[in-house]
């Protein structure tokens, strides 16, 4: 017998049991963290959206409808609360890649990465170009980096994003081209023209 | 540019997420239009920068679940204390009003200060409560044990005593959560102000709040 499926599992926490969301942890906190880290850039912000997630999931598990997609509820309250963290915090300059300030620890690896690199050139033009992207990305509408990061960096289908922002699958697609073009434009400005 | 109306297709050609018929639908237009194919290249260009430029993450830390603080708003926290005062003014108006029945305030005079007892005096006062006392105990009911009060109906079984307990338990857990949930709110406070991050201090409290809410799992 396999592995309950997540919906199993939000059924059984439905019913008490609260070992099933222990499961859900297991299995989702490193994607979810992933997600919430991308959109907000701050180590403690995500942390607290990623508990805030799972207790939710846990207090509020008899909003689960039968044939929903666990995913697809997870990541609508998450993406919720990193909406409300944004808001509060009115970070949505920071977003999805390297920031300086606000994560100190990856900068550091990636400096010591950049160290182990033979050639201090290209790291150099490595970290130049991290810095390139961040700040496009970071110029870019909110709807737009939310549809990127959920599509490019968490893998999800048009079909499970749309579900998840509640939008048809043409807006999704439309924000995504525009939010590529508007990089594509960013990048241009910057002198980075091909890979 | 690209055409306005292949764009949605553009994108999902871009991530593999074209249905058949309109993939060769697309791939006719494209052999057409050199707008398109150059807009599809620039956009997989931008693509391949993102992938290339994504940073290592930093390691996901474990879940613990917080207990949720009970919401407290400013309006409903103005409404508590309005009560309160109104419940206070109301008291001291009936509490005025039912001395003024009887004759409002009156001047206290000092009471003389009374002589020194005699001995004989004092004997006798003491006399009187020994008597007092021993009226009362012979008055007095013994309480029964609880190992011999089965089936009496004021009884105090096990049971009872557990769900005392119990409730006392959860009596100062609450209060324990609500503590943890106050310190948490003034550390976020003093963050917000100072501009700087008390992350140790927070994920100690984190550990306590765990500890005091019985719905809480680590993982």
């Amino acid at each position: 017998m396999g592995a309950p499926s997540d919906e199993d599992l939000v059924h059984a926490v439905q019913s008490g049991d609260t070992d099933s969301l222990g499961a859900l942890v297991a299995r989702w906190e490193q994607p979810l963290f992933r997600f919430a880290f991308r959109l907000l850039q701050r180590t403690e912000d995500a942390r607290d959206v990623c508990q805030e997630t799972f207790l939710r999931i846990l207090t509020r598990s008899e909003r689960f409808r039968v044939g929903a997609r666990f995913s697809t509820w997870m990541y609508q309250i998450a993406l919720n609360l990193c909406r409300d963290h944004m808001r509060r915090r009115k970070r949505w300059r920071l977003l999805a890649l390297d920031a300086d300030e606000a994560a100190p620890e990856r900068r550091d690896r990636g400096r010591a990465e950049d160290r182990e690199s033979a050639d201090p050139e290209a790291a150099l033009e490595r970290e130049e170009h991290r810095r390139a992207i961040r700040d496009a990305l970071g110029a870019l509408a909110p709807e737009q980096r939310e549809v990127l990061v959920l599509k490019e960096y968490e893998g999800l289908k048009f079909r499970e994003i749309a579900e998840i922002l509640g939008c048809p699958e043409s807006t999704v697609k439309s924000r995504m081209y525009y939010g590529l073009t508007a990089l594509k434009s960013a990048l241009a400005r910057q002198g980075i023209e091909a890979p | 540019m690209a055409c306005e109306a292949w764009r949605d297709h553009l994108v999902a050609r871009l991530y593999d997420e074209l249905d058949p018929a309109d993939a060769g639908r697309l791939a006719a237009h494209l052999g057409q239009c050199a707008a398109c194919r150059d807009e599809i290249a620039q956009l997989a260009v931008v693509r391949e920068r993102l992938r290339r430029a994504e940073p290592a993450l930093p390691v996901s830390p474990r879940v613990v679940l917080l207990a949720p603080r009970p919401f407290r708003s400013p309006l409903r926290a103005f409404a508590a204390g309005f009560a309160c005062a109104v419940i206070v003014l109301a008291a001291g108006l009936s509490t005025g009003w039912a001395l003024r029945d009887r004759g409002g305030w009156k001047a206290v005079s000092p009471e003389p200060v009374p002589a020194a007892l005699t001995r004989t005096e004092v004997e006798g006062l003491l006399r009187d409560h020994e008597a007092t006392l021993d009226r009362r105990l012979q008055t007095a009911r013994p309480v029964a044990p609880i190992s011999a009060a089965s089936g009496a109906e004021s009884a105090v079984t096990k049971k009872d005593l557990e769900a005392a307990f119990a409730r006392l338990e959860k009596k100062i857990d609450g209060r324990r959560a609500a503590d943890v949930g106050y310190l948490l709110d003034a550390i976020s406070a003093s963050e917000l102000r100072s501009n700087a991050r008390i992350g140790q201090t927070r994920e100690a409290l984190r550990y306590v709040a765990l500890a005091s809410d019985p719905r809480i799992s680590a993982q």
